[in-house]
């Protein structure tokens, strides 16, 4: 069930509301297990069968965390924990691993040994990447003595809970669950309600608004790299912008979504995103982007790896290391490992510059060129993340470089003549707004827009509740039109992660 | 609870703004406003001239790719072609050429592939109910509620950027290549050929060309019923229908299935149906910017061989005989 559907909006969410608060009245665990239910059947919807999937999950993880954090328990000879934290890691990072990377491993072993083993067409169960990390996490947790959780009702209302069970943000139990254990959280509050709902509606504007309007523009493009087509400049760049800025809208989108939605239920989700794009280097980048999950990298595999303890070029392996993780974490293919290579080498060259050669860092030019130069490695690490292959990358990097002419529609030309010297005209410019002149303008436009807000506006958590009553003003019409009458309702883009 | 009424009442505001700025505000003057200049000026001229007439009623195939001062000059009867815009609503079109219709005349209908399988919703959002949700909204009526609220809530945070821009530039001065000054007294698009069609040479040879699908004849609740019921008052009321081919790429031949369907179709409610023996199919090279639309000397030539091919079925004049 996706955040932006009908369903969700006007069933799902107000019922679940309704009867959490209800039952809080009466009985905190029927609320708790109301909640919970609620919560697997959003999972089941998508596809019914992988619920088992995500109920074995839990059920192994609450288990080998009971093992975890009360060993006295159990009378007799146990395994060591040690041992359980082993099984409990190989299990979690073995479903992963089946689901998600078997048939890229087969593939590449294939294509490396010449064998002729067969590729299951394995569906990937929703979320899988997340819950997984969620529950890893949880059994470190438990072995480190930072979990003490004894009932399995909690267990699952923690691992299910529906607003970050999907796309995160990924949450430490730690975190969380304290919020359930208080009486407040089980009684209706208008602020928090209010805020949440504000929050929610703030990033359905981004998704369906913003995000899925920048989708038109960079699908256009990456699709016919797909088939080989030739990306001339300025439709390349504005693919890749497209994508760079459809992604933002749509996974912080999400994010302020499910923050909002866990605030209607008293309970706070930690922050995800912090204006990423304003970022001045990279390594201020993974601290405003996917801040979870860069936690989550920091916390359970640059540390375990070693992180900064064992000099400096330890450090940086690391750092590669952790990065490569983290792109494959994101989809089992070539390009995400060239993502994730690209983001770890760029992090440790970064680290390098502080450590040995950083100038005047407070300077303009400094902090200009450290902007520019940021977002020219997001952009191109975009184009990689974005492309279905290394073959489409390269074609959409060889428009951007200007292999394939640099055109714009001729009446474009005949207004502003100047840009004659640089660009050539044509009647229609392939795979640039529809290929008509006022859709042209309205991609630049809708850039400017996009550019303005990430670059200039303050972040939602920035702004104060009147001046988010302010963009409520200016954006629910619009994305009323979208979800009530577009006809169209698209996913969000972590959810194939 | 101060503060939930305040962003209640702040969804309240949006909604209103928006219904305040697309229908009273902000307009496309460039491309949706030029449909009804398009459509006023097109039937002046079937005001202006007698019965029998020729209607060439589809969308922008009919306005580039056939010629009504050709069929007019072979055939000897006034002839007003209809053709606007892809994404005007056939029905929109139905409304205006019904009542200016009279026994013995006669009404030839190429319309494009992609429009008979179009939507009730589809008809419900072209270009015309922009139009109408701006400049017109009391004929909007017609449509029913979910037809006025549908126009009301098609427009989109693009649209409004789009918007805004047609309007400085029309404010600057910066016409389109298209606009009444291209039209012939007939509503024929004139002077799309020659230094004009250079620019989309190379988009000609790219495009991948208009070609009926399997779900040619789908989708049976949007334009088929509007066609349908347009058919129908043309077969009541003394009006002959010939329904046609568009014309598109020669790149394959059009398929005898789905010419058969569209023969069907037109059959099930007392119309003609004519194939030209090319199927309406040229080479590229004959076309101007999309593979819909002849270049003017292509589309004096196919309107010549459609007059050839329609004078037999030409209802005959009081008295007269063919």
């Amino acid at each position: 069930m996706l955040f932006n559907s009908t369903i969700f909006l006007f069933g799902f969410l107000p019922v679940t509301l309704l009867l959490f608060f209800l039952l809080g009245r009466f009985s905190i665990p029927a609320a708790r297990l109301w909640l919970a239910a609620a919560s697997l059947f959003f999972y089941a919807w998508w596809n019914p069968p992988y619920l088992i999937l995500l109920s074995i999950s839990i059920v192994f993880n609450y288990g080998a965390g009971y093992l975890l954090q009360f060993p006295e328990r159990f009378r007799g000879p146990l395994f060591p924990r040690k041992i359980v934290l082993g099984l409990g890691l190989a299990f979690n990072l073995g479903f992963l691993g089946y689901f998600k990377y078997s048939a890229f491993f087969i593939e590449n072993l294939d294509a490396l040994t010449g064998a002729d083993f067969v590729v299951r067409s394995i569906a990937l169960p929703l979320a899988i990447s997340f819950f997984t990390f969620q529950k890893i996490a949880y059994l470190v947790d438990s072995y480190i003595g930072k979990v003490q959780e004894k009932s399995f009702l909690n267990y699952v209302l923690f691992a299910a809970f529906f607003p970050q069970l999907i796309a995160g943000p990924i949450v430490h139990y730690s975190e969380i669950f304290p919020q359930f254990k208080k009486l407040e959280t089980y009684r209706f509050q208008w602020i928090n309600f209010t805020d949440g709902l504000t929050l929610f509606l703030l990033g359905l504007s981004k998704k369906a608004v913003l995000a899925d309007e920048f989708a038109r523009y960079s699908d256009v493009v990456f699709n016919n790299a797909q088939t080989g087509a030739a990306i001339s400049l300025v439709p390349a760049w504005i693919g890749a912008l497209s994508y760079t800025l459809q992604l933002y809208f749509d996974f912080s989108g999400y994010s302020d979504m499910a923050i909002g939605l866990a605030k209607m239920f008293n309970v706070e989700l930690p922050l995800n995103f912090w204006s990423p794009y304003k970022a001045g280097s990279i390594i201020e980048f993974w601290r405003r982007w996917h801040m979870t999950l860069s936690r989550f990298l920091r916390d359970y595999v640059y540390i375990p790896l070693s992180g900064n303890r064992h000099g400096e070029a330890r450090r940086y392996r690391n750092l590669f290391l952790t990065m490569l993780i983290g792109g494959i974490w994101h989809g089992a293919g070539w390009t995400f490992v060239v993502w994730g290579a690209l983001h770890g080498t760029a992090l440790a060259a970064n680290h390098v510059w502080h450590a040995r050669i950083r100038g005047s860092a407070g300077s303009f030019l400094y902090r200009a060129t450290g902007h520019l130069l940021t977002l020219m490695v997001v952009i191109c690490g975009w184009v990689v993340f974005r492309a279905t292959s290394l073959e489409v990358a390269g074609n959409v990097f060889r428009g951007m470089l200007n292999h394939n002419g640099a055109y714009l529609p001729e009446q474009f030309l005949a207004v502003a003549r100047p840009l004659r010297y640089l660009f050539s005209g044509l009647g229609q410019v392939p795979y640039l707004g529809d290929s008509t002149v006022m859709g042209t303008f309205e991609v630049f436009a809708m850039l400017t827009l996009g550019c303005g807000i990430v670059f200039a506006a303050p972040n939602i958590n920035q702004m104060t509740r009147r001046q988010r009553l302010a963009v409520v003003m200016i954006a629910f019409g619009f994305t009323f039109q979208k979800i009530v009458f577009a006809g169209s309702i698209s996913p969000f883009l972590y959810f194939q992660f | 609870m101060k503060y939930f009424f305040s962003l209640l009442a702040a969804c309240f505001v949006s909604v209103l703004l928006y219904l305040l700025v697309f229908g009273f505000a902000v307009s496309r003057p460039l491309v949706i406003d030029q449909i009804s200049d398009f459509m006023a000026e097109k039937l002046a001229y079937a005001d202006a001239t007698g019965h029998p007439k020729i209607f060439v009623v589809a969308s922008s195939n009919a306005r580039f790719s056939h010629s009504c001062a050709v069929l007019e000059a072979e055939l000897h009867r006034p002839c007003i072609n209809m053709g606007i815009a892809g994404d005007v609503s056939l029905d929109w079109t139905f409304d205006n050429v019904q009542p200016r219709l009279a026994p013995g005349d006669l009404v030839y209908m190429p319309i494009e592939y992609g429009t008979y399988s179009r939507s009730r919703v589809q008809m419900m959002t072209g270009m015309d109910a922009a139009y109408r949700f701006r400049h017109d909204k009391a004929s909007l009526a017609k449509r029913g509620p979910e037809g006025v609220i549908r126009a009301a809530f098609m427009f989109t945070l693009p649209t409004f950027l789009q918007s805004l821009g047609e309007m400085g530039l029309n404010a600057a001065g910066v016409r389109r290549r298209f606009g009444l000054d291209t039209l012939d007294r007939q509503g024929d698009e004139t002077g799309h050929d020659g230094a004009k069609a250079a620019p989309y040479l190379g988009v000609i040879r790219d495009a991948q060309g208009e070609f009926p699908n399997a779900a040619l004849v789908d989708n049976p609740d949007g334009a088929q019923t509007a066609l349908g019921h347009f058919l129908d008052f043309c077969r009541d009321h003394g009006v002959t229908v010939v329904g046609g081919l568009p014309t598109v790429f020669n790149d394959k031949q059009i398929p005898d299935s789905a010419i058969a369907e569209l023969r069907n179709l037109f059959a099930r409610h007392g119309a003609n149906f004519v194939v030209m023996a090319n199927r309406s199919q040229y080479p590229r090279a004959n076309f101007y910017d999309t593979g819909y639309h002849l270049r003017q000397s292509a589309q004096e030539r196919h309107s010549q061989m459609l007059a050839n091919a329609l004078r037999p079925l030409l209802p005959a004049r009081p008295g007269e005989k063919f």
